[in-house]
């Protein structure tokens, strides 16, 4: 049987590619992304590594089709009310001058010939740091909630940092409507600085590294943070679709390719965080981390098949998780919708 | 240094073989495009999965922030 047709020439790239291959990369991503708030450019690279684009083509393809995404998480996100824009747009310039100064840090590096390991082990550091922040506070606020404690409306919470931090009353002080705080406008600049310094040392996007950074440091509730940070990425991403194009670094056809499954991932992905609950959105994340985490570990090993496997199997097991609180949210909604609609025709 | 040439001899359909040219003779042009087409795209994919979505029947504008 021919299966020529499975196959679509990249003309930049100069490869032929599996399409149905980025169709799947791009839901699954579009899932993950649009429930985590993150672009996910940790998992789209090795995937189409994988399936045959060289590694500088998959970064910048990657960064278009992340842009593209976002767009459409942060829509459905938007209708929920998970954006606060005005927390968006303040952080924004944080986050592109910070993103800027982490590319110098990067060149200085380069100089000294020390690139390619500080990166990754600087890396997996904050990864390690990331996970572990996400699982005390989760176990920190299951026994404040056995004992009884609860902090304001939020619950029982485990990490509070934010709390000191909005004591900090340097002007002007802002009020975010959407998120439900006021804090010094100081204080989202200097966390969305300090991440884009590190994205751009990092050379990712920056919301493995934004997400905890509103909940923990700036107190977002969850869903905001996944609705701003997605935002973020939008912007971000298209920024940097700009730069890798003029590199020559993209392949437009996969993009658009990639995009289409991700469309109808991110509103599996986006419509399921209605119906998870704000811990277990940070416990799945802090799993995400673990697994990135595993695989970069294993790359520096040279272990780049199992690294793959890895991140492979995160994104099936994290996907089917996802859409299973996704189809079982809806389908109790729609069951809950119909018996109100019953009772009311009955009376 | 490496330079990256689009093989347009490979291309037959006219789109394709536009930006194929213009990636080989105008790189910035070309990521304008990018960057015009990446967004348009998305918001195109938004508004039609916003349409389909809303068949549903599911609430799709309001939900409840539980942490726990």
């Amino acid at each position: 049987m021919d299966a020529s047709w499975l196959y679509m020439y990249m003309p930049i790239a100069g490869v032929n590619i599996f399409w149905p291959g980025l169709v799947l990369i791009g839901f699954s991503v579009g899932v993950i992304g649009g429930f985590f708030g993150m672009g996910g450019a940790w998992m789209v690279t090795p995937g189409l590594n994988i399936l045959g684009f060289p590694m500088a083509f998959a970064i910048g393809t990657d960064i278009a089709h992340i842009a593209g995404k976002s767009m459409i998480s942060t829509m459905r996100h938007s209708k929920f009310g998970n954006v606060d824009y005005k927390l968006g747009f303040v952080m924004l310039v944080g986050t592109m001058v910070g993103i800027e100064c982490g590319a110098q840090i990067i060149m200085y590096l380069e100089r000294l010939g020390m690139v390619g390991s500080v990166v990754r082990w600087v890396y997996v550091g904050f990864l390690m740091l990331i996970a572990f922040m996400v699982f005390y506070d989760y176990f920190k606020a299951v026994q404040k909630r056995k004992a009884g404690q609860v902090d304001g409306e939020k619950g029982a919470e485990g990490i509070t940092w934010y709390k000191t931090f909005h004591k900090i009353k340097i002007p002007p002080m802002v009020h975010f409507k959407t998120a439900g705080f006021t804090c010094s406008a100081w204080l989202p600049i200097t966390v969305s600085f300090v991440t884009g310094v590190l994205a751009g040392f990092l050379g990712i996007g920056g919301g493995l590294l934004r997400m905890p950074a509103l909940v923990y440091l700036i107190g977002c509730p969850t869903h905001i943070a996944v609705g701003t940070d997605l935002f973020e990425v939008m912007i971000s991403g298209l920024y940097g679709a700009f730069t890798y194009t003029l590199k020559g670094r993209i392949e437009l056809i996969a993009v658009f390719v990639m995009l289409t499954g991700a469309a109808i991932g991110a509103q599996i992905g986006t419509v399921a965080t209605k119906y998870a609950k704000g811990y277990g959105i940070r416990v799945a994340f802090g799993c995400a981390v673990l697994a990135c985490m595993v695989s970069i570990i294993l790359k520096q090993f040279n272990y780049s098949a199992s690294a793959a496997a890895v991140i492979l199997s995160a994104i099936g097991i994290i996907c089917i998780y996802i859409m299973g609180i996704m189809f079982k949210g809806a389908a109790n909604e729609l069951r809950e919708k119909r018996i109100r609609e019953d009772a009311a025709a009955v009376v | 240094m490496l330079v990256v040439v689009a093989d347009t001899r490979r291309v037959s359909s006219g789109i394709e073989k536009y930006f194929a040219n213009l990636y080989n003779t105008n790189i910035l042009l070309f990521a304008v495009w990018a960057v015009v087409l990446t967004a348009l795209w998305g918001v195109i994919l938004g508004v039609l999965m916003d349409f389909i979505m809303s068949r549903t029947g599911l609430d799709l504008k309001s939900r409840k922030i539980i942490e726990h």
